[in-house]
């Protein structure tokens, strides 16, 4: 029976190859972090591999997209959440630190 | 009061393990485990706030801050638990699909991995005190301390609950039909797993 579409998954190749992926990003990223140290487009990088690994877990082990409409905004909304902040903490850093001085 | 990974005491439906196709009510688990996931995304949400402020005040400190940990146990960590959560997921599938023996395997793989983590970061702790990691080393260190100690507490909750439903599952309390104390924690270690891929790169990734 085919369940891909819209019902939760009844196959594991799915998951393994979400679990090949996120094994693959996390080595890449742990090698990003020597060969790009400094880089401009470092933060930037590593903000799309976080929201990349985050969503093939919500997608493929999570099932967020077959959710109750809570559930998946919940989920969607917390995974671009940290990326965005990090991206913008990155550019606008300065204006950030001036509104909230410690 | 609802026992999260009991049963599927509050699941939108007796059959909402395994929901009709293009129900969009699905609830995996039950509505318990999911009230906890919620409290813990704005947890950690607030504690991510926090990092960023700091970050917006100390960039330098944030900026040759990962060049001072262990990022081989963090990578290591990240592997621990993506592979934790593939083995929590598969045992979700195979229960759905009634096999029930693969099912047991995949969680019994998932707890063995999840054991792992406190282990790694036992052995990462006793690295950074002998590198001069403690608490006292700056704001970048701080703020990985209280982060990834933070999370740490929260994936021993789930590795307490997989004992549980471990033991729930041995004694034959899930069907293909109705095994919502199983989908619930996997849920909640999904959960945990994604926290910790965000917080993985802030400490160990970004110089």
């Amino acid at each position: 029976m085919d369940r891909t579409t819209d019902a939760p998954n009844t196959r594991l190749r799915p998951l393994v190859l979400a679990w090949v992926a996120l094994v693959t990003l996390t080595l890449l990223s742990a090698l990003l972090g020597d060969a790009l140290r400094g880089a401009a487009g470092l933060t930037a990088i590593v903000a799309a591999l976080i929201w990349l690994k985050a969503w093939l877990v919500a997608r493929a082990f999570l099932e967020a997209q077959h959710c109750h409409v809570f559930i998946r905004r919940l989920v969607f909304v917390f995974i671009a959440y940290a990326p965005v902040l990090l991206v913008l903490t990155d550019r606008y850093g300065g204006t950030f630190a001036a509104w909230v001085r410690l | 009061m609802t026992e999260p990974f009991n049963g599927n005491h509050d699941c939108a439906g007796a059959a909402a393990a395994t929901p009709d196709a293009g129900s969009s009510a699905w609830i995996p688990g039950n509505r318990g485990i999911w009230v906890g996931i919620t409290c813990i995304f704005v947890e950690f949400g607030v504690l991510f706030l926090v990092y960023f402020v700091a970050r917006a005040h100390f960039p330098d400190a944030f900026h040759d801050g990962a060049e001072r940990l262990s990022r081989v146990a963090g990578t290591l960590i990240t592997l621990l638990m993506v592979s934790s959560s593939f083995s929590a997921a598969a045992s979700v599938i195979c229960m759905r699909r009634d096999e029930r023996r693969m099912s047991l395997f995949w969680l019994v793989a998932a707890l063995v991995l999840a054991c792992g983590y406190p282990l790694t970061k036992y052995l990462e702790i006793r690295w950074n005190l002998a590198h001069g990691v403690d608490a006292q080393a700056g704001v970048f260190v701080g703020a990985y301390y209280y982060l990834t100690l933070n999370h740490m507490v929260h994936a021993g909750w789930g590795i307490l609950g997989m004992l549980w439903v471990l033991v729930r599952h041995l004694t034959g309390a899930y069907t293909a039909h109705d095994h919502g104390g199983l989908e619930a924690l996997a849920s909640y270690w999904h959960a945990t797993d994604i926290i910790w891929l965000v917080i993985f790169p802030f400490f160990y990734v970004l110089g």
